[in-house]
């Protein structure tokens, strides 16, 4: 890193290659976790809203347990949730430490949140589209795909870059319970060592990457809407 | 065409339950255009979603085209479905998909090509006089003109019925009378059966050639629009008949009490309808002369109505008793109903 940053962040530019690694760190989580939550709780909350009483696949039962599931993993704070799952993690992935092992405790953490969003985003397609397709002659699936995710892209876009805001404040927690990354870079040395330009240089980043993808979600959604 | 045998539709909600439609039967031929027309809360939409089973009958049978929807799984009724176009109040249109999309939509799932279906769009787009907006969103569209988009995509399948839920109560007159009669147009030329959902009178009197006058889940009324209008039975009937006429108006104007009509002791206000052809015979100066009445004519009003022309007039008629009844006995002869509203 450069020499004339010495003075300002002196112990950041004496970690750089650390700090570098928990970026990268942070990143894989973010990017493996947010891909597979999208592919997941997209459908998830499809599921949820769909099956609800009135909806095109109306089945209680199905909605009650996902509804329920949802419910009780959106209740848990994440730090204890991630506690909660180190076993499973063990169990699924072989490991509860590393990006690895933090994979499957943020998704629980990820899923029920974009389900619920989803679903809620989906709420908002005019019953009468989905009348017309109906008496066009579509199926429940074609309703699916052709009406409610397209006529939805803008809601879910937003949905999704909630829940890719979260994801980033639960890597830094995943990171305090051995997942590395940004949050266990800040804490161990920023806050245990007392480096402050440490702390506020995770800050920073971590405000960047949140910006960059807040701007790339409105971007998609403003471009989806007509 | 189709074909309803006592078709009922019940709502439960709770504790509560209403019925919305009550033992309907009803055949409507194919190539007509009837109107289904009652208040808000008569049960016309939900007997016009039975038509395609948007709304499953509690009981009763729909037929439509012989065959009996009731009776049908799931897929085979999106097929039957594919065959009875539907527009509505909200247009209903695919927000996310250009006027070329939403036209489209019914066409994706056969196999037909890309160029195909291209052409297909084209055609049905000219046809509803919107060839040079395939590219726009239905946002940047008005009224009307999603509405010619609603009737191209409803006709995509090439469907034997067309339904109408209200589809002009959004909008202005002038462009109600445009989607009208591209509706009778479509008619005409495609051979296709319009049901059209409505509370406006003037609806049903433009293009309609029968009416079904539905009040409390039941039809009260029923017959060519024609026969309807000349000589409606029920209460409600008489409402939306003389909601449309200038004629109504002024029987407003004279049950105001104040009003500036002062019939003197040998006036009586009569009101005339004229049914058929009499109405282009010189019957009220035919009448003063032969009967030595005068005759002050207050309100004439003429309309068409399923090709026929419907008049009537308001007079004020001045003469003894004895002249008066004469008078009213000869018109009474030559076809016009005359009913004396009041006299001074």
């Amino acid at each position: 890193m450069a020499e004339w940053l010495r003075p300002i962040i002196p112990d950041v530019v004496e970690r750089s290659d650390q700090l570098w690694e928990a970026l990268v760190e942070t990143l894989q989580m973010v990017g493996i976790a947010g891909g597979i939550s999208v592919l997941l709780g997209i459908p998830f909350g499809v599921l949820l809203f769909t099956t609800k009483r009135g909806g095109i696949l109306q089945n209680r039962p199905v909605h009650f347990l996902l509804s329920k599931f949802c419910d009780v993993f959106r209740s848990i704070p994440y730090i204890l949730l991630a506690m909660l799952l180190l076993g499973l993690s063990r169990l699924v992935v072989g490991t509860a430490i590393g990006v690895k092992g933090a994979i499957i405790p943020l998704l629980f953490g990820t899923i029920p949140y974009l389900g619920r969003l989803t679903e809620n985003a989906l709420a908002e397609v005019p019953a009468g589209m989905v009348e017309a397709a109906q008496a066009i002659g579509s199926s429940p699936l074609e309703i699916i795909w052709r009406v409610y995710l397209k006529e939805a892209i803008p809601g879910i876009a937003r949905g999704v870059t909630i829940t890719l805001v979260s994801l980033v404040n639960f890597t830094t927690l995943a990171g305090v319970l051995g997942a590395g990354g940004l949050g266990n870079f800040a804490v161990m040395y920023g806050h245990s060592r007392n480096m402050p330009d440490i702390i506020v240089v995770s800050i920073l980043i971590i405000l960047a990457l949140v910006s960059l993808i807040q701007a790339v979600g409105t971007l998609i959604a403003r471009r989806a809407t007509h | 065409m189709i074909q309803f045998e006592h078709v009922s539709k019940r709502f439960v909600t709770g504790a509560k339950a209403v019925e919305a439609v009550k033992d309907v039967s009803l055949h409507i031929p194919r190539g007509a255009i009837a109107g289904i027309i009652g208040f808000s809360g008569a049960g016309k939409s939900t007997l016009a979603r039975c038509v395609n089973l948007l709304e499953r009958p509690t009981s009763g049978r729909v037929v439509v085209g012989g065959v009996d929807l009731t009776g049908l799984g799931p897929a085979q009724l999106r097929r039957r479905r594919e065959k009875i176009g539907m527009i509505f109040q909200q247009f209903n249109l695919f927000q996310s998909r250009t006027v070329y999309g939403n036209v489209a939509y019914p066409l994706r799932r056969r196999g037909i090509s890309r160029q195909a279906r291209a052409e297909k769009v084209s055609r049905l787009l000219d046809l509803v006089g919107l060839a040079d907006k395939a590219g726009a969103y239905p946002s940047q569209l008005s009224g009307g003109q999603k509405q010619r988009v609603a009737i191209a995509r409803a006709l995509a399948n090439d469907p034997e019925v067309l339904i109408s839920d209200e589809a002009t109560s959004a909008l202005d007159p002038q462009t109600t009378r445009s989607i009208l009669h591209l509706l009778q147009e479509l008619n005409r030329t495609l051979g296709i059966t319009i049901v059209v959902i409505t509370h406006e009178m003037s609806v049903v009197k433009e293009i309609c050639d029968r009416v079904f006058v539905m009040d409390g889940g039941q039809i009260v009324e029923r017959g060519p629009v024609f026969q309807v209008f000349s000589f409606p039975q029920q209460a409600i009937t008489r409402g939306f008949v003389d909601g449309t006429s200038a004629l109504a108006r002024l029987q407003e104007l004279l049950r105001d009490p104040s009003h500036p009509l002062r019939l003197g002791p040998e006036d009586y206000l009569i009101r005339l309808r004229y049914l058929d052809h009499s109405a282009t015979e010189a019957l009220i100066s035919h009448v003063s002369r032969s009967y030595g009445v005068d005759v002050n004519i207050l309100l004439g009003d003429i309309e068409l109505i399923d090709g026929k022309a419907l008049g009537g007039l308001v007079v004020i008629v001045r003469g003894t008793h004895e002249q008066v009844s004469g008078a009213l006995q000869h018109l009474s002869q030559r076809n016009v109903s005359a009913e004396v509203i009041s006299h001074g």
